[in-house]
Formats: C-alpha cells, sequence, structure tokens
C-alpha cells in the first residue's frame, strides 16, 4: 500500500536549525602553501559556475548530487595529461608511459590516503560507483552467495546499489531484504537490528541518500554487521568529498564511490576491498594489465589491484581524480563540510517558509539535499520553471524508484547544493518557486 | 528571468486542461485500454476506449503526470471521440509531425493544439507533450 507522504511526524525528526552564524566567505582557510586562502578563492576555481543561459541568466547549479563542477585544477590535469604525456600506462619503457604510469599509480596514492586505505593495493580503480558495486557482485558475492543467503540493501539504495544485488539474489535462489525507513526519512534501526542476522551475508548500504540527504549512521551499522559475521558494502558516492572517511576506522568490507560526485571527472571512480578479500576473490573481466603470465591453457592472474583492471583504464581521469583530492585538500574538508552544513540549514529554513511547500526527508543528519513537493505542482513542471529561473535543480526519482513508491511519491524536486554555492543561489530558488506557485494559481 | 516563454508554456488553455481534464477517471470496463508511459521522467496514463464497430465512441483516461502531459492527454481524449481507429491514428500523426515541424507541416492544426506550441521552446519537455499522441499512433 502507497501512503501519502509523510505519513505521521516522529518526534525524533529534525526541527528546523535556525541559521546561526552567516557563511563567512572571505574567512581565511589557514592554507599556508596554496594559491586558496578563502571560499571565494575556491569558488573562483570553477569556471563553470560563470556559465550563462541564453537568457544570460547566470545558471545557479543546484544539481550537485548528481554530479559537481570542476575546479581548474582537474580540468588543467584533464588538458596536461593529452597535451604532454598521453602513453599507455604499465607496459611501456619510454619516457611518455613513464610518466604516465608514474602518475597514475601516485593518483592511486592520492585515494589510499584520502580514504586511509591500509595498502595502496587496496584501492581499485573502476569507471564509477556502479561498476564498484557490479564488480563485488559478480566476484565477491557471486562466490559468497548460496540459495537461502539473505543480502540486506535499504529502501533508500540508488538503483546502482539495488540492481546488481537483486539480479544476483534470482540468480543464486537467495533473499533479497529491504530495509525500511522511518516517517522523517531515517532507516528504522529496530527493523534494521531485526533483519540483520547471521543469515545475512552482505549488507550493502549507502552511507547518504541521494534522494532525501540522509546521512546514516553506517559505522555503528558496520559494527553490528560485523558481529553477526555479515560482510558490507558501503555505497559512498554522495559522501567521499564532502565528509571524511575512514575505511580502516569505519572497518567496511568494500566502499564505492565515484569521481565525477567529488569534483572529479566523469569515467572514474574507485572500489575499496579489504586486501585479504581482493587476494581471494576472482578477476570480473578479462584481458591485458590484469596477468602475470598467459599461456593458452591457463592464465596467472596479477595481484590487486591490477587483476581487476583489465584493458587500459581511464587514465588521464584517474590522474585527474588525484588533482580533485589535491583540491579538496587545498580547500579543506572541515570548511567543505561546514558550507556544505550551513546552507542546507539556510536552505531548510527558507523554503520551509514558502506556504504549501513539503520538504521530503528530514532526517536529523543530513547532508545538504533538499527534496521537496510544491502543492500538487508536478516536479517536472518546477524543474521547467526553476530553470527559466537560471537554477538548475533535478526532477523525478533521482534513481531510486522504490523508495518513491514507499513514499508514496511520483517522484520529488531536488535541490542539491555544493560548498561552492551561496546563501544567493538558494535565494534565487525561492524565488523561482515563488514564481511557479503563481503561475499555478 | 523570462516570463514571457514561460507564460506561452504554462497559458490558461494548457492550465485549465491540467486542472480540470477532460474525461478524468478510470474506466475498467472499457472495449480497449492503453497505456502511455515515459520510463524517463514517470509519466503514466491510461487511456480508456468505448468503441462502436470500428469508431471511438467514448474515451477517458486516468493516471499521473506534469501540466504539459496532462493537458495534451486530456485535448487527446476529447478529440479521440467520433473518429474512427485509423482517422484517430491518422491525427495522432498529424499531430506529432505539426509539433516537431512546426508550420512547416502540412497539417491542418486545430485550435485546440495551438498552446502546445510553445514546448517547442523547451525541448526537455516535448517528450509531455508526445506521450498519448505516440501511444495511439504506434499501438492502437
Ligand atoms: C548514492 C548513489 N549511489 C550510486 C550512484 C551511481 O553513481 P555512478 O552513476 O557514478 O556510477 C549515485 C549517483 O547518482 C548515487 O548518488
Amino acid at each position: 500500500m502507497l501512503h501519502r507522504y509523510p505519513p505521521q511526524h516522529g518526534s525524533q525528526c529534525t526541527n528546523l536549525i535556525s541559521i546561526g552564524k552567516r557563511l563567512n566567505f572571505t574567512q581565511q582557510l589557514k592554507n599556508d602553501n596554496s594559491e586558496i586562502q578563502s571560499i571565494v578563492d575556491a569558488r573562483s576555481q570553477f569556471p563553470n559556475l560563470n556559465r550563462q543561459d541564453h537568457r544570460d541568466n547566470r545558471i545557479i547549479y543546484l544539481d550537485n548530487a548528481a554530479t559537481t563542477h570542476k575546479p581548474q585544477l582537474v580540468i588543467d590535469s584533464l588538458v596536461n595529461h593529452f597535451s604532454n604525456q598521453n602513453a599507455n600506462i604499465h607496459r611501456g619503457i619510454h619516457t611518455l608511459a613513464i610518466e604516465a604510469t608514474s602518475h597514475y599509480e601516485e593518483s592511486r596514492r592520492k585515494v589510499q590516503q584520502f580514504i586511509n586505505a591500509r595498502e595502496e593495493s587496496e584501492v581499485i580503480f573502476t569507471s564509477g560507483t556502479t561498476a564498484g558495486v557490479n564488480l563485488v557482485a559478480q566476484t565477491f558475492a557471486q562466490q559468497q552467495i548460496r540459495p537461502g543467503d539473505e543480502i540486506l540493501i535499504s529502501i533508500l539504495e540508488h538503483h546502482s546499489n539495488l540492481l546488481p544485488w537483486q539480479q544476483l539474489a534470482a540468480q543464486k535462489g537467495a533473499k533479497l531484504k529491504v530495509i525500511p525507513i522511518t516517517a522523517c526519512g531515517e532507516l528504522d534501526m529496530p527493523s534494521l537490528e531485526r533483519m540483520l542476522t547471521s543469515r545475512v551475508k552482505i549488507l550493502a548500504l549507502t552511507h547518504i541518500s541521494n534522494s532525501l540527504g540522509t546521512i546514516n549512521p553506517i559505522r555503528d551499522i558496520i559494527k553490528m554487521a560485523r558481529s553477526q559475521g555479515t560482510y558490507v558494502l558501503i555505497d559512498a558516492a554522495q559522501s567521499v568529498g564532502s565528509y571524511p572517511i575512514d575505511v580502516q576506522d569505519l572497518d567496511c568490507d568494500f566502499l564505492v564511490f565515484s569521481g565525477h560526485k567529488m569534483y572529479g571527472p566523469t569515467g572514474i571512480g574507485v572500489l575499496y576491498g579489504k586486501a585479504e578479500l581482493l587476494q581471494a576473490m576472482p578477476p570480473w573481466q578479462f584481458g591485458g594489465e590484469m596477468i602475470r603470465s598467459v599461456q593458452i591453457e591457463k592464465t596467472v592472474f596479477a595481484a590487486p589491484p591490477h587483476k581487476f583492471e583489465a584493458g587500459t583504464p581511464p587514465i588521464a581521469q584517474a590522474i585527474a581524480l588525484g588533482a580533485a583530492i589535491d583540491f579538496i585538500g587545498q580547500v579543506g574538508l572541515e570548511h567543505i563540510q561546514a558550507q556544505n552544513q550551513a546552507l542546507l540549514a539556510y536552505g531548510t529554513e527558507l523554503l520551509a517558509e514558502i506556504p504549501g511547500l513539503q520538504l521530503v526527508g528530514k532526517a536529523r543528519h543530513k547532508s545538504a539535499i533538499i527534496s521537496f513537493m510544491l502543492e500538487d505542482i508536478h516536479p517536472h513542471d518546477l524543474a521547467t520553471i526553476l530553470n527559466q529561473a537560471g537554477v538548475a535543480v533535478r526532477a523525478g526519482h533521482h534513481c531510486t524508484q522504490p523508495l518513491m513508491e514507499s513514499l508514496g511519491l511520483p517522484g520529488t524536486v531536488r535541490a542539491s547544493m555544493a560548498f561552492y554555492n551561496t546563501y544567493e543561489d538558494i535565494d534565487q530558488l525561492k524565488q523561482g518557486l515563488l514564481l511557479a506557485k503563481k503561475i499555478f494559481t | 528571468m523570462d516570463q514571457e516563454e514561460l507564460n506561452k508554456l504554462y497559458d490558461d488553455s494548457i492550465l485549465q486542461e491540467n486542472r480540470q481534464p477532460y474525461h478524468y477517471g478510470k474506466m475498467p470496463d472499457a472495449d480497449l485500454t492503453l497505456e502511455a508511459y515515459n520510463p524517463i521522467c514517470g509519466d503514466q496514463f491510461k487511456l480508456f476506449l468505448y468503441t462502436d464497430e470500428d469508431s471511438i465512441k467514448t474515451a477517458y483516461f486516468h493516471g499521473y503526470g506534469c501540466a504539459v502531459s496532462k493537458a495534451s492527454t486530456s485535448v487527446l481524449t476529447r478529440e479521440l471521440e467520433g473518429c474512427t481507429i485509423e482517422e484517430a491514428k491518422a491525427k495522432c500523426r498529424d499531430f506529432l509531425n505539426w509539433l516537431s515541424e512546426g508550420e512547416g507541416a502540412k497539417v491542418n492544426a486545430p485550435n485546440s493544439w495551438e498552446s502546445f506550441a510553445a514546448v517547442r521552446d523547451f525541448p526537455g519537455r516535448l517528450s509531455c507533450a508526445q506521450l498519448a499522441w505516440e501511444t495511439i499512433a504506434k499501438e492502437l
């Protein structure tokens, strides 16, 4: 049965956070060895923030949960690779190949340090979050899952952390179980505790909901899973680059994310896996780069990470992901996080002032994602009107159809902020929504 | 902010059709039921047709979609009535031609279509106006 959202307000839903002190865009960031001394400086690194649409509106980009803009450092890294290096890696002994290989592997080290993996070999470059989940589902889980086993996910999952498990469960005769959420969009912890039994082989859970912004208490949940002998994969697509991630502290078995949601390029992502698991896993795809020796009768595969990087990888993108991590370091993750939270608080308060606006997702811990409905105006009509007002948002199911169905909604409008957004951007969002109300009444 | 284009898209007639659509309701006993579904945006309408020999006597629709798709389905529903199956399909092909090609299409566009011309300025929204008409043209 569908119910209208929200069925009831649990008392534990968030109350409107009051704004507190305004964002200070010129605050000194205490970076000694960087050009970036303030958030204003950091903003100025994103050329696309100056884009105008065909009506000469500056395009206010509030679709950061889909993909973030790229800073000059990342753009320069891509251009530099193709202008000055451009060689295939790992198999050349000429200067260009040696340089490209060294930059590629240096980028892996940057990722390792950024997420605090124990070893470099625990960092596998993939094409993105989707590829990371599929890799684990089709290798590790393919071996682990037996008929009757359970795979546990949550109703918050993006389709890319749902479909690989749904397909695997069907193929293996395993059961796919789904943790529900409360009225405010938080994981229903009593249900989770009940469902997380020793029958659950794998728990695949998102850190942050891309539709509602809910931040799940993954550290505690991973602990609970550990005590049941359950393996855990974390979908960190919405968190890496916005929140500190320490895979050793989390103690997850796998963690996946995409470069393009953390100021890096598309086409590159990361699968982190614990070394001992990666060693025991079979390869996913077969071809060049992933072997130790090949004979017609049989092949000895390379050790991780190369075992999982068949074929020529997206070299330029991997190197530019390293540049994205450098950039985040220059701004400071703590500043990015503070900025995001301030924008969330401001946006939540401002939008709540609009009569007829219904926030969808009111978790106590949220990232800078605001999903909402305005009266009975369809999300696509709202997105069209906002686009005309120069504001880019997303409308629809956000690749979480089962979540929308459980909320009794066909979709929402989603405004998602990055640290480079401003209060003025959100003011403009509000103006656009008021215009929509005017048109539709 | 340029409101002129918006006012053309969301003009009185589209808003009115959206607010009070023609023959809006579920008709489980219809002779023919078709589904118009756009998986990209999730818009989904059922078209219910009562036929006599091979002509459409009465039509209803029900479902969920944006103002443009709902208004366009409403106009279609009204215009299907009285058509033979072949006439209905031809009318839908005409509408789709007219929508994509504008005045260049050699089609006599009735006044009821005029408002939808505005979607030509909103490329992302063309499919909203097309949805139900395409279903009839292809699947009836
Ligand atoms: C939570 C979450 N998981 C997975 C994905 C899929 O990422 P990608 O399309 O980069 O593989 C996304 C991106 O939309 C996401 O937000």
